[in-house]
C-alpha cells in the first residue's frame, strides 16, 4: 500500500496559492480557503481583483474631507471631479489614468500631512491646481444603482452654533433666523433644542460622544457657515408650501366663467376654515417684500414697508399674548395638596331670560342629549 | 294661669308646630347636581329647594364643577380641576340664608366666600379642661 498522499503536498498553502494567481494579494488576509476547483480562475474572481486594484484601491485610504462615495470615482478609480476639472483647466494635457492617479495620491498625501489642506478641501474652495475641486451633486450618490438618491448636506458644527447664538443670545425670532440663514424654521427649532441639550450636558459634566460625531460629520457633505451674507449658500428651500390634509381631496367646483377665482376662493372650496396658500407658506413676508421690489419701489421704501409689516405683526402677537394673559390672570388658582382648582368667574345672566341660552354655564335642563337622538353614531372615529 | 296663656297667645297670634314650620318655610340649599355619564361625572352648582330631586330644575345654576383632573397643556405643574362660579350670585344666596351642602361648602370656601369647614393642616387648639 502506497503511503497516503498529504493534501498540502498537492496544493500549495492557501497564502501561496493566492499569491500565485494574484501578485498583489499579499495584503489580503481574506479568501485564503482552499477550493475544490482551485486551479481555475473564474470571471467573477478576476473582476473582483481587477476592481480591488483599480476603483477599490481608492477606498483603501479614504480621501479626507470628501464623502468617498462609489459614484465619485470612475471605472479606473479616478475622482470624476478631478478629471473634469483638469479637462477644463488644461485641455492640452492628456487625461490618462496614470497622471490622474498620481494627482490623486499627491492630493491624499497633502491632506494627510497638513491640517490646512484638509480645511481647504473641506471648504471646497476649488480653483488652485493642487486643491480638490468642489464636490458636485453627481458625486453625492452613495448607491450607484439608485440614480435618484443623493446624500443631502447637513449643517456644520459652526453653522449650528451660529443659529443657536442668534436665537438665544441675540434674541432673533425663528422666522428671522430662517430667512437670513436659509434654513427651514422647523430645522432651526430642532437645532436650538439639541444645542440646548448639548450645553446642558456640558455644564452637568455628561460625557459627549465627540469622536463619533466627528467621524460621522467627516463622512457627510456639509453646509458651511459663511459670515458674509452675500456669499452665503442657502441650506435648503425654506418657503415651500406644506401639504394640508384638506387639500388632498379632488374637488369638482363648478363656477361661472366671469368669476375671478382667487387662491382664497380655492382654499374656501377645500375647507371653510382653510387659509389661502399665500398665508400658509412659512415666509409670507419674503413674498410681500419681493412684490414691492417687483413693483419698482425704491430700496429704502421697500425696507421701510417690510419693517412696518414686521412691527404690525409683533404688535398683533403682543396683543394676543396680552389677551391670553389677562384671561389667565382672571382665573383664581387654589392649590390643595393633590390638585389645583381653577376657579373661573361666570355670569348667571349669560344663560338668558329662560335660562336656556347657548352661552349659559352648566349642564342644560330640559334638552335631550345629542347622543340620545336617533341616528347618532357612538363608535369613536378617532383616538387622541 | 289661663290669663297668662291667653296673654301669650295674644302676643304671638300664630303658633307653629315644628312640622308645619318645615312645610311653610322651604329650606333653600346650595348643592351639587350630578350630570355627565357613567364614570364621567360633571356637576352643576345649583341653588334649589331642599326637598326637590337632585337633578330637578333648580332655582338658579351658579356654576359648574368638573371633578375629573386634567393635565396642564405644557405638562408642568399639578393636574387641575375646573370650577366655574358666579360668586356675586353665590354671595347673595348665602346672604339670604341658603345652606351649602358639604361639597358645595368646600368649593365656596375655595372661592373665598366661606370659612373652610375642614382644615387638615390647622393647628389644633387644646380644649380647656372641664374639671
Amino acid at each position: 500500500m502506497p503511503p497516503s498522499m498529504r493534501w498540502s503536498s498537492v496544493i500549495p498553502s492557501p497564502q501561496a496559492f493566492t499569491k500565485q494567481i494574484c501578485p498583489n494579494a499579499h495584503l489580503r488576509a481574506f479568501s485564503s480557503s482552499p477550493r475544490s476547483n482551485a486551479g481555475r480562475t473564474t470571471r467573477q474572481r478576476r473582476l473582483m481583483f481587477q476592481w480591488l486594484d483599480s476603483q477599490g484601491a481608492a477606498f483603501r485610504d479614504p480621501l479626507p474631507g470628501s464623502t468617498n462615495y462609489l459614484s465619485a470615482y470612475d471605472n479606473h478609480g479616478v475622482l470624476r471631479r478631478v478629471k473634469a476639472g483638469r479637462g477644463n483647466n488644461t485641455s492640452s494635457r492628456s487625461a490618462d489614468e496614470q497622471t490622474a492617479s498620481d494627482e490623486l495620491s499627491t492630493l491624499g498625501a497633502k491632506s494627510n500631512e497638513s491640517e490646512e489642506a484638509d480645511e481647504a478641501s473641506n471648504k471646497k474652495t476649488g480653483g488652485d491646481e493642487n486643491r480638490l475641486p468642489p464636490e458636485g451633486r453627481g458625486d453625492r450618490r452613495p448607491f450607484p444603482h439608485n440614480k435618484s438618491f443623493f446624500s443631502e448636506e447637513v449643517l456644520s458644527e459652526e453653522f449650528r452654533e451660529e443659529i443657536w447664538r442668534r436665537i438665544m443670545k441675540d434674541g432673533m425670532s425663528v422666522r428671522e433666523v430662517s430667512a437670513t440663514t436659509g434654513v427651514e424654521m422647523r430645522r432651526v427649532g430642532a437645532v436650538v433644542r439639541l444645542k440646548e441639550i448639548e450645553k446642558a450636558w456640558l455644564s452637568s459634566g455628561t460625557p459627549l460622544a465627540r469622536p463619533y460625531a466627528q467621524a460621522v460629520m467627516s463622512m457627510l457633505p456639509q453646509t458651511q457657515w459663511n459670515s458674509a451674507p452675500d456669499a452665503r449658500k442657502w441650506h435648503e428651500q425654506i418657503n415651500s408650501l406644506p401639504v394640508h390634509e384638506a387639500t388632498t381631496l379632488q374637488i369638482f367646483e363648478p363656477t361661472s366663467e366671469s368669476r375671478h377665482f382667487t387662491r382664497e376662493d380655492a382654499a374656501k372650496a377645500f375647507d371653510e376654515n382653510l387659509l389661502s396658500t399665500d398665508e400658509r407658506i412659512p415666509h409670507p413676508e419674503m413674498v410681500a417684500k419681493e412684490k414691492d421690489v417687483l413693483a419698482g419701489l425704491p430700496a429704502e421704501l421697500v425696507a421701510e414697508r417690510a419693517s412696518a409689516r414686521e412691527d404690525a405683526e409683533i404688535e398683533a402677537k403682543q396683543k394676543q399674548q396680552d389677551r391670553i394673559a389677562k384671561k389667565q390672570a382672571a382665573i383664581k388658582k387654589v392649590d390643595t395638596g393633590r390638585w389645583q382648582f381653577r376657579i373661573q368667574e361666570v355670569k348667571v345672566d349669560d344663560a338668558g331670560a329662560d335660562g336656556r341660552g347657548p352661552r349659559g354655564t352648566g349642564w342644560r335642563y330640559g334638552t335631550p342629549l345629542m347622543d340620545r337622538k336617533r341616528g347618532q353614531i357612538k363608535i369613536p372615529t378617532r383616538v387622541d | 294661669m289661663a290669663d297668662a296663656s291667653s296673654s301669650r297667645l295674644a302676643d304671638n297670634p300664630i303658633q307653629y308646630s315644628v312640622d308645619t314650620c318645615d312645610l311653610c318655610i322651604m329650606v333653600v340649599k346650595i348643592r351639587l347636581a350630578r350630570f355627565g355619564r357613567r364614570k364621567a361625572p360633571f356637576y352643576n352648582i345649583v341653588v334649589a329647594h331642599a326637598r326637590t330631586a337632585r337633578n330637578s330644575k333648580p332655582i338658579e345654576v351658579l356654576g359648574t364643577y368638573d371633578p375629573i383632573p386634567k393635565m396642564p397643556t405644557d405638562g408642568e405643574g399639578k393636574p387641575f380641576k375646573d370650577v366655574k362660579l358666579d360668586s356675586a350670585r353665590a354671595k347673595y344666596w348665602l346672604g339670604v340664608g341658603a345652606q351649602p351642602s358639604d361639597p358645595a361648602w368646600r368649593l365656596l370656601s375655595m372661592a373665598g366666600l366661606l370659612e373652610p369647614k375642614y382644615q387638615p393642616n390647622r393647628p389644633v387648639v387644646p380644649k380647656p379642661s372641664t374639671v
